[in-house]
């Protein structure tokens, strides 16, 4: 728990620890975008199935560059390996929310609660250190798997975003979850 | 624009900077601000353009029937730990010490607490700028400290006075002036 220092700069939950992302993240980032199994349920966000190399570090340098946000890679602490993307974007300082994204790009480390451990670890930070009001998130709605993480989390429906975004031949919808600052502290 | 029965605050326009040229030549005005004459036009424009970039924001404060008698600014604003600090100048002397700059910096802080959410406004004056620790006490800021030789004035180092108010004791003014 807690941060190691200049040395080990993470933040670090059970499993996972997250590091700011640097330059040379492009590459794992690249193996991520690249991947359909990673991309599929996760919006159409991404005008194309695939990034070369250049889009990835004109999406890199873009992060890093963007004050409203802050994005972190997901360690897996055993074997210290990057397995995912975690963030807080659209960051509102005057009213206190931000909204969080995650993408677990490595496969073989699905459903071992890495995923919920990295969003543990990020509402720790977005409440207890940058004294934020509220975290909230865009879900594609048959995503059911990432809803009922949230939900463990202690994220509420907020509501819905009908037709958001064109995926598998027809309009999907969306929904935005979010939590409290109060309501964190409270479970 | 926030008014008062006295003042409201505006933004500034390029069209007040002459008027405040003349108050920051005129020594009893400047006597315990952190600036000293001479003060010259373009030297004031640049400070009036540096304004849309700068993190805090400067106010004009006008009487009722529109007449400019001084500004007032948050100069820092620090979001996470919900606090900022102010500064005020009445440039009109002949405006001194009849309740205008108190209504200011009272309009100032409802706005500070009850839209921008902070936590804490501060401040710090000359120790020997009694004058303007009244008002601030009236506004119900409390003295907490001294930054020791924090200025140089008249050719010798001096202490500035520490003030704050935090939001609960805004609250609880605001609720017995009801």
């Amino acid at each position: 728990m807690g941060f190691d220092g200049i040395r080990n700069p993470m933040l670090r939950g059970a499993k996972v620890g997250l590091r700011p992302l640097e330059t040379p993240d492009i590459f794992s980032l690249l193996k991520w975008f690249n991947d359909q199994r990673v991309l599929e349920d996760l919006g159409a966000e991404h005008i194309y199935f695939c990034a070369s190399l250049e889009e990835e570090k004109a999406m890199v340098d873009k992060m890093l560059q963007d004050g409203r946000s802050r994005y972190f890679i997901i360690m897996k602490l055993d074997g210290n390996k990057p397995i995912g993307v975690i963030g807080l974007t659209n960051i509102d300082l005057r009213n206190a929310s931000s909204e969080l994204r995650i993408i677990m790009g490595e496969v073989d480390e699905w459903g071992k609660g890495n995923g919920e451990d990295a969003v543990r670890i990020l509402l720790r930070h977005a409440f207890d250190a940058m004294n934020l009001h509220r975290v909230w998130l865009r879900v594609a709605e048959y995503n059911e798997r990432a809803r009922r993480l949230y939900a463990r989390c202690g994220f509420r429906d907020d509501g819905s975003l009908r037709d958001d975004h064109f995926h598998k031949a027809s309009w999907r919808s969306a929904r935005i979850m979010s939590i409290l600052e109060s309501e964190w502290r409270s479970t | 624009m926030l008014s008062g029965s006295k003042v409201r605050l505006r933004a500034p326009e390029r069209s007040d900077i002459p008027l405040f040229v003349k108050w920051f030549n005129d020594p009893e005005v400047t006597e315990f601000l952190l600036r000293s004459p001479p003060m010259g036009m373009e030297e004031e424009e640049r400070w009036f353009e540096s304004l849309r970039v700068s993190e805090g924001k400067v106010f004009c404060i006008e009487t009722l029937d529109g007449k400019l008698i001084g500004n007032i600014g948050i100069i820092h604003i620090d979001w996470t730990n919900r606090k900022a600090d102010i500064g005020i100048v009445i440039g009109e002397k002949e405006r001194w010490s009849q309740g205008y700059g108190t209504e200011a910096i009272t309009l100032l802080l409802g706005y500070m607490f009850d839209e921008m959410n902070l936590e804490r406004v501060w401040l710090y004056c000359d120790q020997e700028n009694k004058r303007a620790q009244r008002c601030y006490e009236n506004c119900g800021f409390r003295r907490e400290g001294v930054f020791r030789h924090n200025r140089f004035r008249a050719g010798t180092f001096t202490d500035d006075v520490v003030m704050s108010i935090l939001r609960e004791e805004w609250v609880s003014r605001r609720a017995s002036s009801n």
